[in-house]
């Protein structure tokens, strides 16, 4: 049997659960009892706690890519989803074009490569019994970048378990390592799916909770708020110079997997006849510091000089001055709905013209 | 999987206890649901060590079969060749697995001490899981049955679900015979087993992924770049420390014995409020239980009595069961340092011992003193803190480590300091989690005995709603990365 402690006082308090709690009743009680309390914090914190929306996922675009037929292919981090308006008004066009997102998050190339040869390719080279292909619509290809992308600092990329992979992946992963922290991300992730009405379990350690509960106890000034807003933003920048230190001989940017990766997507994509676009997508103005700028100019040239090499075109939202400072989200890299209004007139009217012209009237393209 | 994992909390605990209830009161399919649990929970933590894992099962049965026949005396005939055998496979599969890197890293410092270049080539082997822990289990139960202490399990299937119990896998506590003992009868489903096995769960899992974790991620700072930090961060972190450790122990140790109530089974004490010791030799008999009574059983016993090689040094035996402690707990020389410290403390305190009966056999007014709040208190201040002192080599990872935080402790350090949180949530979570191992040390007490009982009598609703309460709290403030297992890696 089993015993609480060998301590008197402990195996006293021991007894004391043993008589006052010895029945099932009792205990299903306390359980009933516990449950119930949770539960209903968790009621009360979904109606004061704003949790961060719920967005787009890879899962879905592929689910979506499984169900369609695109024609063009727009793939890049998290920021990509911000073509999601410009995406709808192609496809809202007489016949339109359909244009699939494919965002995920934290995404470097390694994760774009990852996804185009795990996910993409097999959907996109799909043939029927007849050998042709089941999609036969993909024309263009739109890579949404920005200097992150050549800097996985995050090693090995926790965001492919808890985006990109699917169930044999995880179990592949599982049978041959065993419980990892890294294939934990897929749990993790979809714990987060499963729980998108708790805010308890979405807010695992994120404080949001803590945040949004000490807001209504006690707001903070207008000052407080603008100076918390410098900070973060300092911080952003102290960040960004470290994680996208290209410029530097000893950086992390300088290994070679990302820059493999990034040339395999070139190769596909260009062997599949596509026509590609690399967008180099912008950060927050107000963040920029002259090693910032310095490291984006840097990837400028770096990308031309792939574009270059493959044929393709790159153009910029850096210095296009398109979106400011307003534009952003609390954060670094993320529009806010009207931002990407911006992003959509942009690219309607300058780099995807061409693509705008196709969309009103592209017969051929059918 | 830790403990923490969603996997382990969500599917394979619930999965395994409902089939080992499901199955009924029968030991062979209990015991199968163990063993197969057991092998699933090691390969967990990287499968390429699962054979290791399940040969260690299968050829210490077959050795103890062999020990089965006995001559008249009770003793088992073929003890002289089959023990040693036993042992030597055990403890050199340890000390290969475990330990080969550490004499390599020894045998070429000292080489190059003396002027010779000798670059061994690297070997790098498979580091089972908690291969510390289970080794000792199954040497204690080899050593017993060669012995005549103990009969030798009767059947392979009990024997495996004795070494591969899932709870303890992986820290312990170190079982002996009566773990075997309830392994080979059938476990009935009891009610008060799961109440209690429900408490200590919660109350571990607190400790552990709540109050450790926090802490952990607290002073990681000050012990990575002790230069940068003033001198009452250097106090504030080695406290933390000390409470951090123990939480980490102490909270598995209870959540492996909360588990194993669920299967309807006891393990034994790991920690018994040691920090309410007042002397260090006490101090030991409340700090990683298992492990201590092991290594006096096995170590001390045979080397002080009968004729082993320190007959009768009582000092010297306390000595090296102490240094043995130091390297069972990794393969360093921090850890030597650190067991030999302990240990040297131990004999200088048995000396002590032996020197202050002889005062009171001459004069009982030393009696009188011993009893006094004063040097109660003053050997519990001196007991506790010498403890947190002996963690600083525990902690760093090297001698130059050491010295430098030694030196940050007496202000040698930098300017930085050591803030609670930057939050007032922050700052009273850490305060609760500081102060969490005092009010578990006052649950000791009488008084706070009688508050827990107290609690107890509630009315099963309001201590439904405090429990719920404690699980709303976990789930804000425990974080989302699992604090590193300091004792994971012995």
């Amino acid at each position: 049997m089993c015993q609480i402690s060998s301590e008197p006082v402990a195996r006293a308090i021991a007894e004391e659960v043993l008589l006052v709690n010895g029945s099932i009743k009792s205990i299903l009680a306390v359980v009933a009892f516990a449950a119930a309390t949770v539960v209903a914090a968790d009621a009360v914190l979904g109606r004061i706690v704003v949790l961060p929306r719920l967005e787009y996922e890879t899962s879905d675009a592929i689910r979506d890519y499984k169900h369609s037929d695109p024609d063009v292919l727009i793939l890049g981090s998290s920021y990509a989803r911000s073509l999601i308006p410009f995406a709808h008004w192609l496809g809202e066009q007489t016949p339109g074009l359909q244009a699939q997102i494919v965002p995920i998050e934290d995404g470097r190339f390694y994760s774009y490569n990852w996804l185009l040869e795990h996910r993409l390719a097999s959907l996109i080279d799909e043939v029927d019994e007849a050998g042709r292909r089941v999609r036969s619509h993909l024309r263009h290809f739109v890579l949404v970048t920005n200097p992150y992308d050549m800097c996985g600092n995050d090693r090995p990329y926790p965001n492919l378990p808890a985006r990109a992979w699917g169930l044999a992946d995880y179990l592949g992963d599982l049978l041959a390592h065993g419980v990892t922290p890294y294939n934990n991300n897929y749990i993790d992730q979809l714990l987060n799916e499963w729980g998108v009405h708790s805010t308890l379990l979405r807010d695992r350690g994120r404080f949001h909770v803590i945040r949004d509960l000490r807001e209504r106890i006690s707001p903070r000034s207008a000052q407080a708020l603008t100076e918390e807003e410098a900070i973060r933003v300092a911080g952003w920048t102290k960040r960004s110079e470290g994680w996208s230190d290209l410029t530097s001989p000893t950086s992390q940017c300088r290994q070679r997997d990302q820059r493999e990766a990034l040339e395999k997507i070139l190769q596909y994509v260009v062997q599949h006849q596509l026509d590609v676009t690399v967008v180099l997508w912008p950060i927050l103005p107000k963040a920029l510091s002259p090693t910032l700028i310095a490291q984006n100019d840097y990837y400028r040239v770096t990308m031309e000089g792939y574009a270059q090499k493959y044929g393709v075109r790159v153009v910029s939202l850096q210095d296009a001055k398109v979106v400011l400072d307003a534009d952003f989200r609390k954060d670094l890299d993320h529009l806010e709905p009207w931002g990407n209004e911006k992003v959509k007139q942009w690219a309607l009217a300058g780099p995807f013209k061409n693509l705008a012209e196709l969309a009103k009237g592209a017969h051929e393209l059918r | 999987m830790s403990f923490a994992n969603p996997l382990f909390l969500l599917i394979f605990f619930p999965a395994v206890l409902l089939l080992y209830w499901a199955l009924g009161p029968r030991t062979s399919w209990q015991n199968m649901v163990l063993v197969v649990s057991g092998y699933l929970y090691f390969a967990s933590w990287g499968p390429k060590a699962l054979p290791v894992f399940v040969a260690a099962a299968f050829v210490n049965y077959a050795i103890m079969v062999g020990l089965r026949k006995r001559d008249d005396d009770g003793l088992p005939v073929r003890a002289v060749v089959l023990l040693p055998l036993g042992v030597i496979y055990n403890l050199g599969q340890l000390l290969l697995l475990k330990y080969l890197g550490f004499f390599e890293d020894t045998f070429s410092g000292l080489a190059h001490l003396m002027g010779v270049q000798a670059d061994l080539p690297v070997v790098r082997l498979i580091l089972p899981i908690g291969i510390s822990f289970w080794t000792l289990q199954i040497v204690g139960i080899l050593i017993d049955v060669a012995y005549g202490r103990r009969e030798a399990p009767k059947s392979l299937l009990d024997f495996a679900a004795f070494v591969a119990f899932f709870p303890q896998i992986l820290s312990g506590p170190i079982a002996r015979a009566d773990l075997l003992e309830q392994m080979q009868v059938p476990r009935r489903f009891s009610a008060h087993a799961f109440a209690r096995g429900g408490f200590l769960f919660l109350l571990g899992y607190s400790m552990k992924f709540l109050v450790s974790a926090t802490l952990g991620d607290w002073t990681q700072g000050v012990f990575s770049t002790p230069s940068q930090f003033d001198s009452s961060s250097h106090w504030l972190a080695l406290f933390a420390y000390t409470m951090q450790i123990f939480c980490d122990f102490a909270g598995y140790s209870l959540i492996a014995q909360g588990l194993a109530c669920f299967f309807g089974l006891s393990l034994v004490d790991n920690f018994r409020f040691p920090f309410l010791a007042r002397n260090i030799s006490d101090f030991w008999k409340r700090w990683h239980i298992s492990l201590t009574n092991f290594l006096f059983d096995y170590v001390y016993t045979p080397l002080v009595t009968g004729s082993g090689l320190l007959r009768g040094r009582l000092a010297a035996g306390l000595f090296v069961v102490l240094l043995t402690s130091g390297l069972w707990h990794g393969a360093t020389w921090m850890f030597v340092l650190w067991g030999a410290l302990h240990g040297a403390v131990l004999a200088i305190a048995h000396r002590w011992d032996e020197f202050y009966r002889g005062l009171c056999r001459k004069d009982k007014i030393w009696v009188k003193r011993r009893k006094s709040v004063v040097y109660a208190f003053g050997a519990w201040f001196i007991t506790q803190f010498w403890f947190m002192l002996s963690l600083v080599p525990f902690r760093m990872p090297s001698l130059d480590g050491v010295a430098q935080f030694a030196s940050g402790l007496f202000g040698g350090g930098g300017v930085q300091h050591l803030v609670l949180g930057d939050s007032v949530s922050s700052k009273a979570n850490m305060l609760l989690c500081l102060a969490f191992v005092g009010i578990y040390h006052l649950s000791a007490t009488d008084r706070g005995g009688r508050v827990v009982a107290w609690f107890m009598r509630w009315p099963a609703p309001l201590r439904g709603f405090v429990y719920g309460l404690a699980i709303i709290y976990l789930f804000i403030f425990k974080p989302l990365s699992e604090g590193a297992f300091i004792y994971a890696q012995f």
